[in-house]
């Protein structure tokens, strides 16, 4: 009789420690939710849109994960699955983050070169200038292709402001609209010089 | 007591039973459906619905929030009372809205897409007029510089259009049409005053070419919008030369030093070569004429112009071919051309300037 009291027993606390063990990881969800919106804040969703994505989904499938297990019976509760995958999240997370820094840096890398070489391409017809025909030759055009390049290089202060703010996809329209506009004002002091040359 | 124990197992074992059936058969959360609707929210997202239907995708995940909310709170009542469909009729309602950000999305793109194709051709045609018809004319700075502004912004745009940023090409584009349509605007006004003295012009041409047809001599005409200098032989167009004039050359000469070249009727008084010029030959005509005088005269005493003299030494002469409008007034051809028209001119030869021999709309369809 005894032995049949003892079992019951052994059940009823083997069946309370399994119960109390299989807690919702709310530490980890929490976790992985900051982490995600810690990538969130520096632009992953512009600059790596899929693993972003993806990220997201991970930190979903998690979350649902443990809702699936909170809706079975206490006994039958488990959330290895979901800790498995919140723990993904928080490896992703940080792989996301590390990728979205060097695309930017890429991004901002190739803005920057292109405003360099914009920058190049502005003095070159800032020389040009010096070389083009003078006095009462040419003066007006002169006049109006140096307010050309004042405005080019108005636009392109704009582009250094751009990569600053880390716009650097608008700061790329710019640097190369305003990089066309002084090849075109290259290529006409070229012309009136050479001319100037063969008379 | 054996019996009290059977029955209270086999009690315990009918509870079991009874709440494991229970159990098995209670609603189970719709975990699939909301792993649906976030695949739908991601679609919406990648459609960019955030920036171009922000409250519509807005919407979307506010009612997925409160979805998973709604199954937090029903996961947390005793599984027979457990009641899920209000969290799959709020999930299904996400769905729709994200399904509704990107419809709304490729709708407004392709609305956008087609709406800035068209405007990104019109303001480059209104730029290809203006560098053709008048970025080479003495506009004010004002004028050339909205044109340089507008040709930045268009070139931006074409940029932004290329990557289908269509929200950053609507403001550029708008701005770049707004100031290429001032400056044609502001030359296109310039012009019309300027080509108002068109009737006199055509008279004087007329009369110039019939006085070479009834005199059987040569005459010359200068067009100057044309930029191009015409010799007439007995009525008839024998020669056409390219001419170079002064920067400020729309419009008539005023006074000494305007840079202006004159419009009117005159003659050559005198050939020069040699020492008597530096630029290789030069046609000396009568400017001042009378009636540019009487203007003169008249402009200094209404205080339109200041007080310096009309101004003199007007030719038509050698030197030109820079591609620029340079001199002082005069009119320059190259040394060659001025070899060539050398063989018609004498003392008396008519040289008519005229604005232009066309009307503006001939010129430019406007």
């Amino acid at each position: 009789m005894k032995n049949i009291v003892k079992a019951f027993l052994g059940v009823a606390v083997a069946a309370v420690m399994f119960t109390s063990c299989a807690k919702a990881p709310e530490v980890e969800i929490n976790n992985a939710k900051a982490a995600v919106e810690a990538v969130k804040a520096i632009e992953a969703a512009r600059y790596v849109p899929a693993e972003f994505n993806a990220l997201q989904d991970s930190l979903n499938a998690a979350l649902l994960e443990v809702e699936n297990q909170n809706a079975k019976f206490a006994l039958f509760r488990s959330y290895k699955k979901a800790n498995a995958t919140l723990a993904n999240v928080m490896t992703m997370s940080e792989q996301v983050k590390a990728n979205t820094e060097t695309r930017k840096e890429e991004v901002k890398a190739e803005a920057q070169q292109a405003l360099a070489e914009v920058t190049t391409l502005v003095n070159e017809v800032k020389e040009l200038i010096t070389r083009a025909p003078k006095g009462k030759e040419g003066k007006e055009a002169l006049e109006a292709i140096q307010g050309d390049v004042v405005l080019v290089e108005s636009f392109l202060a704009e582009v250094s402001t751009l990569i600053n703010n880390g716009d650097f996809l608008t700061a790329l329209d710019k640097v190369k609209a305003a990089g066309e506009k002084a090849n075109g004002l290259k290529t006409e002091l070229e012309a009136a010089i050479a001319k100037t040359k063969r008379r | 007591m054996k019996k009290a124990l059977i029955l209270l197992s086999a009690l315990l074992f009918v509870t079991l039973s009874t709440l494991a059936a229970l159990h098995f058969l209670s609603a189970k959360p719709p975990v699939g459906l909301l792993e649906q609707t976030h695949r739908d929210l991601t679609a919406a997202r990648d459609s960019e619905a955030g920036e171009y239907e922000a409250a519509t995708i807005a919407e979307a995940e506010k009612l997925y929030e409160l979805a998973q909310e709604e199954l937090k709170k029903e996961n947390e009542k005793v599984f027979f009372l457990r009641d899920y469909n209000p969290v799959i009729n709020t999930a299904k309602r996400a769905s729709d809205k994200a399904a509704e950000a990107v419809d709304k999305t490729n709708a407004r793109k392709t609305e956008l897409s087609n709406s800035q194709k068209q405007k990104i051709e019109e303001v480059r045609n209104k730029l290809d007029h203006f560098e053709e018809y008048y970025a080479n004319l003495p506009l004010n700075k004002r004028a050339r510089q909205d044109y340089t502004t507008a040709k930045l912004k268009f070139l931006e745009s074409e940029k932004a259009y290329e990557r289908q940023a269509y929200l950053v090409v609507e403001n550029n584009l708008n701005e770049a049409k707004r100031l290429i349509s001032k400056s044609v605007t502001a030359a296109h006004n310039h012009l019309s005053d300027y080509f108002s003295s068109l009737p006199s012009w055509k008279r004087w041409v007329d009369e110039t070419i019939s006085w070479s047809r009834v005199n059987d001599a040569s005459a010359i005409i200068v067009d100057k919008f044309a930029h191009k200098c015409y010799v007439y032989n007995n009525g008839k167009l024998v020669r056409e030369f390219e001419a170079e004039l002064g920067p400020n050359w729309i419009g008539d000469k005023n006074y000494r030093g305007d840079k202006a070249t004159p419009e009117g009727k005159y003659h050559v008084t005198k050939l020069k070569t040699g020492k008597n010029t530096i630029y290789y030959k030069a046609l000396l005509i009568n400017y001042p004429n009378e009636e540019d005088k009487e203007r003169y005269r008249q402009n200094v005493r209404s205080g339109r112009i200041p007080n310096r003299g009309p101004g003199n030494l007007i030719e038509i002469h050698g030197g030109g071919g820079k591609g620029v409008n340079w001199t002082d007034g005069c009119v320059a051809l190259t040394n060659d051309d001025m070899d060539k028209l050398w063989r018609y001119v004498s003392v008396g030869t008519p040289v008519t300037i005229v604005g232009s021999t066309k009307s503006l709309q001939e010129i430019n369809g406007h």
